[in-house]
């Protein structure tokens, strides 16, 4: 299978651009046309029965102004940012010792470790949120192993039900996510970096602050804006375990405009408005990960 | 290389196929529309014909499936939708290209009918249409002359309680208010707790259809007094199967649900009672419709015909613990299957409740619901 | 340096066994109500059978639902790997206008809620005339694995040495033959990697899914809707089943690995 480069540069060229034809093809149908058509919608105006094509900027307005204090729209979409980054946080603090411990103290089989932290993604997300019912109930497990430890007298019924539960859930379901970026970055460290650093006389304390963290921050900053924005888009894990009054979310409200509610354009102003917040997300990490692959020591 | 896998695949697939089809020894499957007149109504051989019904979870039960689909060779695949947000939703999305009769509960059959999202009935072909009585054909399924919706089954959404913990049956709905049922109570994630304020208040009075048709001032009282009550609430839950799950796990002690999750329960060994506080309560009455545009036609008709007959009524009730539109499905009931369905207590049990109906302003509905949980 | 464990390490050592622990808690919860003979999993649990696996086997709907799943985790991600890791060399060896934006744009289907992502597929297939079902569902799982695949070859590519490339070409090797012998070789641990998490994220999505499915069954929609009616450990059965497979692949990959180094 000898190919000889029988092709003029033109002709070249055209190939090359061949390669990137599906897949700019595939996003422009899949992916910007039905957000364009989904911007659209959220100009028209909802009629009785049907979506009637006439520019209104109500289903904006009725975001920002409808409600009062915490049941206002917009104050939902800023508590469930609240709980995204509390998500994020926690999901940071969790993958940190562990890719740091497979990529600094496993000696042997570093490869299987890693997978041993990927492979509760198997499990079913419906299932592992479930557990938490099982785990964090009035009558569950952990409330038996306080109060059998004597911790507590009473059991306590806040782990369920509760923003906590809604928390401990996405935090376990994101994870994997923040911490194979996360890894990969700790890997991609060069080794005798670390070893210059002591042996210029930096201590342990000094080597982790001063080059193993610059040189994660990146990949922590990837593996955080997959918490941040997937868990902002969460509407199962707040219906399966948030109680009376914080089970709702902004995608659960998203949802409800697809269905009783009926009001397709308003969901659709919704859907616009988590887009260009995730959008945001994206780009401030963006450029805090290039502000920090410019720290990097030893590069260039 | 990688092609030539692809092509070689998909003719396996396609030979596959043609030897499936021969095998069934049917010829090419004609759909049939409710537009095409000339409908053979003696056939019951359908060759494999598939049937869609998008459904509450137990009306898919393998009890009510499996003799339709020996009668007449067909197959029905059941999808199911738990509440009526993902009924609209899923109808919406798939209509008659994917479905072919649904199971609308009162609240949602008036806006499928006045939306022209379903097809006339011809029930002529019901067998069991004379037979279920009159009260019970409600108007709102019918447009100009066409009926949309053939009753099916209905219940209540009662109070059941752990009766260890609850002593006495509740007798107003304002009880749950009482501080003792603080943090053990589980409501339905719906609307209905917004009829419930209505209830209480007694505007169901002059007109009983009141409380799907408040006033702003009402909403805004009701959205108040729910805000009230959510610290009381440990959760809304969205399906049957978790509220089971929180009566099993000692969650709740008292909740607004169904009768079929009063039967698990208690077919599980828990001590549970039930009651209709005096203010009476609101249930559903579900109705079966074929979905507009739908490809079996014919076979859809024969599914609604099937179960409202004596027999698919009984059925049905004995599958879901609900109550029955057709009397005569009595007669292939026992009395355990009569008793739980309350067969005998029928009209009684029928007039203490007031059936979900379309709410016009549903979308306000929606909004001072959402706002009542979403107040902290 | 690590002759002796100091302070630190066995703080790492530590944190790092709570974090192993945190995601397997609610794993083992799993797997151990497969167990169980009530039907409704609660606290204590009430005995061991095995009677929901064989209930599980006996599941045909479950099954067929797996198999759905299957199916559409493997074309998905077939697909997502034929698009985006041409895709992803084109970028790495073309400059062009508008690629920055591209290299932002390709993130974006994982990123956003599938919920969004699947409704604003649904109505642009509506519009179009294609029918929910199995072929929307690839449809919508290509779309957003493409945002899993892409990124992470990418970046691979990115850390290739350009003289690699550079001298490939200097001897004389067509674009072709440079990707098939020197890049893919290079890159093909993370399309190996990426095509995993591809399949393991596909097999468990329901937002994208819950729009785009009809009556097209995947298995994770089928578990949504047994655990809301009907709930059974026939689930936990099929769930620890999976458990079982993927670790049985994981270890059988490591010591064919192993193999390989020595």
């Amino acid at each position: 299978m000898k190919i000889k480069s029988k092709y003029s540069p033109g002709t070249r060229k055209f190939l090359q651009y061949g390669l990137i034809l599906p897949l700019v093809l595939w996003l422009f149908m899949f992916l910007i046309v039905p957000y364009v058509n989904l911007l659209i919608n959220s100009f028209w105006k909802n009629g009785a029965f049907k979506v009637e094509h006439t520019f209104t900027l109500e289903n904006y307005i009725k975001f920002f102004t409808s409600g009062t204090g915490t049941n206002r729209p917009v104050m939902v979409l800023l508590d469930t940012l609240r709980i995204s980054a509390i998500v994020m946080v926690c999901s940071i603090l969790i993958s940190f010792p562990i890719a740091y411990f497979i990529n600094f103290k496993v000696k042997k089989n570093k490869q299987l470790f890693y997978m041993l932290a990927i492979i509760p993604l198997w499990v079913s997300y419906i299932m592992r949120a479930y557990s938490w019912r099982i785990i964090l109930g009035t009558n569950g497990i952990l409330n038996s192993f306080f109060m059998w430890t004597g911790l507590t007298k009473e059991p306590i019924d806040a782990f369920l039900y509760s923003d906590v539960s809604v928390i401990i859930a996405m935090v376990h379901i994101y994870t994997p996510f923040v911490l194979m970026p996360m890894y990969t970055a700790m890997e991609q460290i060069p080794r005798n970096l670390l070893e210059a650093s002591k042996d210029l006389g930096c201590g342990r304390i000094r080597t982790f602050f001063k080059v193993l963290l610059p040189l994660t921050l990146p990949g922590v900053l990837t593996g955080g804006t997959y918490a941040l924005a997937l868990s902002m888009g969460d509407f199962l894990a707040p219906s399966l375990l948030g109680g009376a009054s914080t089970s709702t979310k902004i995608a659960n409200i998203a949802q409800l405009q697809f269905g009783t509610s009926n009001n397709w354009p308003y969901g659709a102003a919704i859907g616009v408005i988590i887009f260009v917040l995730i959008l945001l997300i994206i780009l401030v990490m963006g450029r805090l990960e290039k502000h920090f692959s410019k720290l990097e020591p030893g590069k260039e | 290389m990688k092609k030539r896998r692809w092509t070689r695949i998909a003719a396996t697939g396609m030979a596959a196929l043609m030897v499936a089809g021969a095998l069934a020894g049917c010829g090419s499957k004609k759909e049939s529309s409710a537009a095409s007149a000339d409908i053979d109504w003696s056939k019951t051989d359908f060759c494999g014909e598939e049937l869609n019904i998008l459904v509450w979870e137990m009306y898919g039960d393998e009890s009510i499936i499996k003799p339709f689909e020996e009668k007449y060779n067909c197959k029905v695949n059941a999808t199911a939708f738990d509440s009526s947000d993902d009924l609209l939703a899923k109808l919406k999305a798939g209509g008659g290209d994917v479905y072919d009769v649904i199971s609308p509960s009162g609240d949602m059959a008036g806006l499928v009918v006045n939306n022209d999202m379903a097809e006339p009935i011809d029930t002529s072909h019901i067998s069991g249409w004379t037979d279920i009585p009159d009260t019970f054909k409600l108007t709102d399924m019918e447009k100009d002359g066409n009926i949309y919706g053939v009753p099916y089954i209905w219940g209540p959404d009662y109070v059941m309680y752990n009766a260890d913990v609850v002593k006495e049956p509740i007798k107003s709905w304002t009880e749950l208010w009482d501080e003792k049922y603080s943090g053990r109570i589980a409501l339905h994630n719906d609307v209905s707790n917004i009829y419930m304020i209505g209830l209480i208040d007694g505007i169901t009075k002059d007109d009983p259809l009141a409380i799907y048709n408040m006033s702003d001032e009402q909403l805004a009282d009701a959205q108040t007094r729910l805000t009230d009550l959510n610290s009381h609430v440990r959760k809304y839950w969205d399906a049957a199967g978790e509220l089971e799950d929180m009566f099993k796990n000692g969650e709740v002690d008292i909740a607004v649900g169904w009768p079929s999750t009063l039967k698990d329960l208690q077919d599980d060994g828990l001590n549970m009672g039930w009651c209709i506080p005096d203010e009476g309560c609101t249930g559903w009455f579900d109705r079966l419709m074929i979905v507009k545009n739908s490809k079996h036609y014919q076979l859809a008709t024969l599914w609604i015909d099937w179960c409202t007959s004596a027999e698919g009524e009984a059925v049905s009730s004995i599958a879901t613990t609900f109550s029955i539109s057709n009397p005569k499905a009595a007669e292939y009931m026992n009395e355990d299957q009569k008793a739980v369905a309350m067969v005998d207590d029928m009209n009684e049990m029928f007039d203490s409740i007031n059936f979900w109906q379309y709410v016009e302003k549903r979308e306000a509905y929606n909004e001072v619901w959402t706002a009542v949980k979403t107040t902290k | 340096m690590s002759k002796k464990f100091s302070g630190s390490t066995v703080l790492v050592i530590i944190l790092a066994v709570c974090g192993f622990l945190f995601l397997y808690l609610p794993v083992v919860v799993v797997v151990m109500y497969s167990f169980n003979t009530d039907a409704i999993s609660s606290f204590p649990m009430s005995g061991f059978t095995l009677k929901w696996y064989k209930a599980m086997f006996a599941n045909t709907e479950l099954i067929k639902s797996l198999r759905n799943s299957l199916i559409v985790a493997f074309i998905g991600t077939g697909l997502a790997i034929l698009i985006g890791v041409p895709g992803a060399y084109g970028m790495y060896k073309l400059k062009f206008p508008g690629k920055k934006a591209l290299e932002k744009m390709v993130i974006l289907p994982m990123m956003l809620p599938g919920i969004i992502t699947g409704i604003t597929i649904l109505s642009f297939l509506q519009l179009v005339g294609v029918v929910q079902g199995a072929f929307a569902v690839v449809l919508g799982h290509t779309t957003f694995l493409l945002g899993t695949v892409l990124p992470q070859v990418y970046t691979r590519l990115r850390q290739l040495d350009r003289n690699l490339l550079e001298a490939s070409q200097d001897l004389g090797a067509g674009g072709a033959q440079t990707f098939f012998h020197v890049i893919l070789p290079n890159i093909k641990t993370s399309v190996f990697g990426a095509a995993l998490l591809s399949i393991t994220l596909s097999l468990d999505e329901i937002p994208v899914t819950f729009f785009l499915n009809g009556v097209f069954t995947t298995l994770p929609i089928k578990i949504y809707g047994m655990t809301r009616n009907g709930f059974t450990p026939e689930i936990n059965a099929i769930c620890s089943l999976i458990l079982l497979a993927s670790v049985a692949a994981v270890i059988i990959s490591n010591k064919l690995s192993a193999k390989e180094a020595v």
